[in-house]
């Protein structure tokens, strides 16, 4: 298929609806190579940039002088910290606030991507499982080094439930072992599955408001305005569920309980 | 003498008087809050957190069988024994599914007793 027919395909032609999915397309700004891997710059990568460059002006902007008495944008960044601080209090307690920096940074990126992705025309980066999934596995091992570190082989222990008679024990250590494993997938599936049918249900919706036009358009319309409002919700609680869930992982490598 | 005196009696008038503008302030507000009805601001932002835990739940079940399945199949390439590992992790990816699912579900709980019982859900009654 050449280009101009795909570009046609996307944007529908007179009759048929434009694509959904055509959003979620990565695109090579800048092409490159390193050591036979594709290394281009996407607009993937482009809108992670955007998401830690706007982190880092804002925080750095907001604290800028740190009066007593906060201005707005102060407090909006000390909101934000202590919420995550109290998250990770309530979750890990007093002694997982050493990872304080790692949970508040990944919070605050997660957020950024995903609000950025809620203005149209952008790109939604946690729409891509990969993504999320290089997220929740670097996580995951993480974790588990910290457990490993933190108690040694004991570690292993998390995976004997207890008061469970012997003649189960391999049966239930090997379903516990496998539950531990799914703790990437379900972190990162959650995350993107939640960005890309909201994403996709605008778009369906979008096309729909434009077919039916000036006479049936409305109601499509008004749909799309409470949906987009529910996705925002969706865009911050998944950013919140992707951090919780890292402390309580965490929680359990360092207490050891479930 | 006189004029302390004056600004004693003053004082207690307009005390009595501020008081009198606060009952009055007081009543307005309490007429204002009766005349707009009573609006939920928790509505939807408990829906919204209702659609986020059902889909927890869902995925938690689904991926513990697709975790369960990619292992027996790996160890089936792995070692040449198809499909006897697909099916046995198959059905213990089932399981390990259950499992978060019970444990997600648990860490949902309100806690606080439930309806017809004194005890709280983590509580034990022995």
């Amino acid at each position: 298929m050449d280009a101009q027919a795909a570009e046609e395909a996307a944007h529908g032609g007179a009759t048929s609806l434009p694509n959904p999915m055509h959003q979620f397309e990565i695109k090579r700004l800048i092409p490159l190579e390193l050591f036979g891997f594709d290394t281009s710059f996407t607009n993937s990568a482009l809108f992670m940039v955007i998401a830690a460059t706007l982190i880092t002006l804002f925080t750095i902007y907001a604290m800028w002088g740190g009066k007593l008495v906060p201005t707005r944008l102060q407090s909006v960044a000390e909101i934000s910290y202590e919420f995550i601080a109290n998250m990770v209090r309530d979750n890990v307690g007093t002694s997982g606030m050493q990872y304080f920096p790692f949970i508040f940074t990944l919070f605050m990126f997660v957020l950024a991507l995903n609000m950025l992705g809620m203005m149209p025309y952008s790109f939604t980066v946690t729409s891509h499982i990969i993504v999320t999934f290089a997220l929740a596995a670097f996580i995951f091992l993480a974790v588990t080094a910290i457990g490993f570190w933190k108690h040694g082989i004991g570690f292993l222990k998390f995976f004997v439930p207890a008061g469970v008679p012997a003649v189960m024990l391999p049966l239930l250590v090997v379903i516990e072992v496998i539950s531990y494993l799914t703790r990437p997938l379900s972190l990162s599936v959650r995350l993107f599955a939640n960005m890309m049918a909201g994403h996709t249900m605008l778009k369906v919706f979008g096309a729909f408001v434009v077919a039916l036009g000036l006479l049936g358009g409305w109601a499509p319309l008004a749909f799309m305005v409470g949906f987009t409002g529910l996705e925002i919700l969706v865009a911050f609680l998944q950013a919140y569920v992707f951090a919780i869930l890292t402390c309580i992982y965490l929680n359990d490598a360092l207490h050891m309980h479930h | 003498m006189a004029g302390a005196k004056d600004g004693r009696n003053k004082g207690a008038r307009d005390d009595e008087h501020f008081r009198q503008r606060l009952d009055e302030l007081g009543e307005r507000i309490g007429k204002a809050r009766g005349a707009s009805p009573e609006v939920t601001p928790v509505d939807a932002e408990s829906r919204g957190r209702a659609l986020g835990q059902a889909l927890r739940l869902a995925t938690e079940l689904v991926v513990g069988v697709g975790v369960g399945g990619v292992i027996g199949w790996g160890l089936d390439r792995a070692l040449g024994t198809a499909p006897l590992f697909l099916v046995v992790f198959l059905i213990l990816g089932s399981a390990a599914g259950i499992l978060n699912v019970m444990r997600t579900a648990a860490s949902m709980q309100v806690k606080g007793p439930l309806p017809g019982k004194d005890l709280g859900p983590d509580d034990d009654d022995d």
